[in-house]
């Protein structure tokens, strides 16, 4: 019971702690990234109380360790994109000066993330907002109710969990909450995630908008850009001088 | 002529995403319906690759003019969708 609370806690770390830490909150006011945070308080300490109690570490603990550079990158990601479906305003955290921290604190961010935020910064200096905002769902894990993401880019490494049970396909983010799923699954079995529901038509009009509708949100409480993409435009003036 | 989800794995992306494809679309059309989502988004298009179509985690290609409904697919099955030489 430990250990599932241990992992779902760190998927809600990873969509909501992760991008404050590492996106959110001004440069000038990172004291240190998500990782190191991360690995200061959960790894180093929590693991020592753990061992001082005499428990092991959860059997996904080096899964969770590696999961520290990539999870929340993925979740910050697609949380900007799927920005309508939420009720604040992200900020992208991908300015010029934001790309160079991120790069220092996750070598080869760049080479990864940076190609999608390339992409996105690209369309918006080139009056293709309409490109940067979804027109489907992205697919969600059955067991954290968020997205499966993984790294893009050079080094692409996406990885979809599945498992057939009772003649349904469920899908999971990791081998963890594929796990979490089967030490009960008479309790998770009948549960529909927002793509379950979209699928068995419980969703009307079975479009983006109709999901919206159905998640409660209205267009004044959809999010947008908290700085209505001015961190783009730091680009094309670099560009301009260059 | 049916409407069937697939969730697309594209290649070079973040993200999986759903994807409603047809029963009697081919793989190129599949494959043009998933880049949709992804390609000029979040994914550079490459224009002398040619995107196949494959089971998630697999390496062999379906048939390009092979349709959904002879693929054998579960509703919501995860496919690859990657840039290819041929």
């Amino acid at each position: 019971m430990v250990d599932i609370s241990i992992w779902r806690a760190w998927k809600l770390f990873s969509v909501l702690t992760g991008p404050i830490m590492d996106y959110y909150t001004p440069l000038e006011h990172r004291s240190q990234s998500f990782k190191e945070f991360m690995v200061e308080w959960i790894i180093t300490q929590f693991e020592r109380q753990l061992v001082d109690l005499g428990l092991d570490a959860p059997w996904y603990w080096e899964d969770l360790t590696k999961d520290l550079d990539t999870t929340h990158h993925g979740m910050h990601l697609g949380v900007w994109y799927w920005r309508p479906t939420v009720w604040w305003n992200p900020a992208a955290g991908a300015s010029p000066a934001d790309r160079e921290w991120l790069e220092e604190k996750y070598p080869g961010w760049n080479k990864t993330w940076g190609r999608c935020w390339d992409v996105i910064t690209d369309n918006l200096n080139n009056d293709r907002e309409d490109l940067t905002l979804p027109e489907t769902l992205p697919y969600i894990c059955n067991m954290s109710q968020l997205p499966i993401v993984g790294t893009p880019g050079d080094a692409w490494d996406v990885k979809d969990y599945t498992l057939e049970h009772n003649g349904r396909l469920y899908h999971f983010g990791s081998k963890a909450d594929r796990w979490c799923f089967e030490q009960d699954p008479v309790r998770h079995q009948e549960h529909q995630s927002l793509i379950d529901r979209f699928l068995s038509g419980q969703i009307q009009p079975a479009d983006l908008p109709g999901a919206l509708a159905y998640m409660g949100l209205g267009p004044g409480e959809m999010g947008q850009d908290a700085h209505n993409y001015a961190w783009a435009a730091a680009f094309k003036k670099q560009a301009k001088v260059a | 002529m049916a409407a069937f989800p697939i969730s697309s794995n594209f290649e070079g992306d973040f993200v999986m995403q759903l994807i409603p494809v047809d029963t009697e679309d081919t793989m190129d059309q599949v494959a043009e319906k998933c880049a949709y989502h992804s390609i000029g988004r979040r994914v550079v298009a490459q224009p002398d690759k040619v995107l196949r179509v494959r089971m998630h985690q697999t390496n062999e290609n379906y048939p390009r003019d092979m349709k959904v409904s002879e693929a054998g697919w579960r509703p919501t099955e995860t496919l690859d969708i990657i840039f290819a030489d041929s």
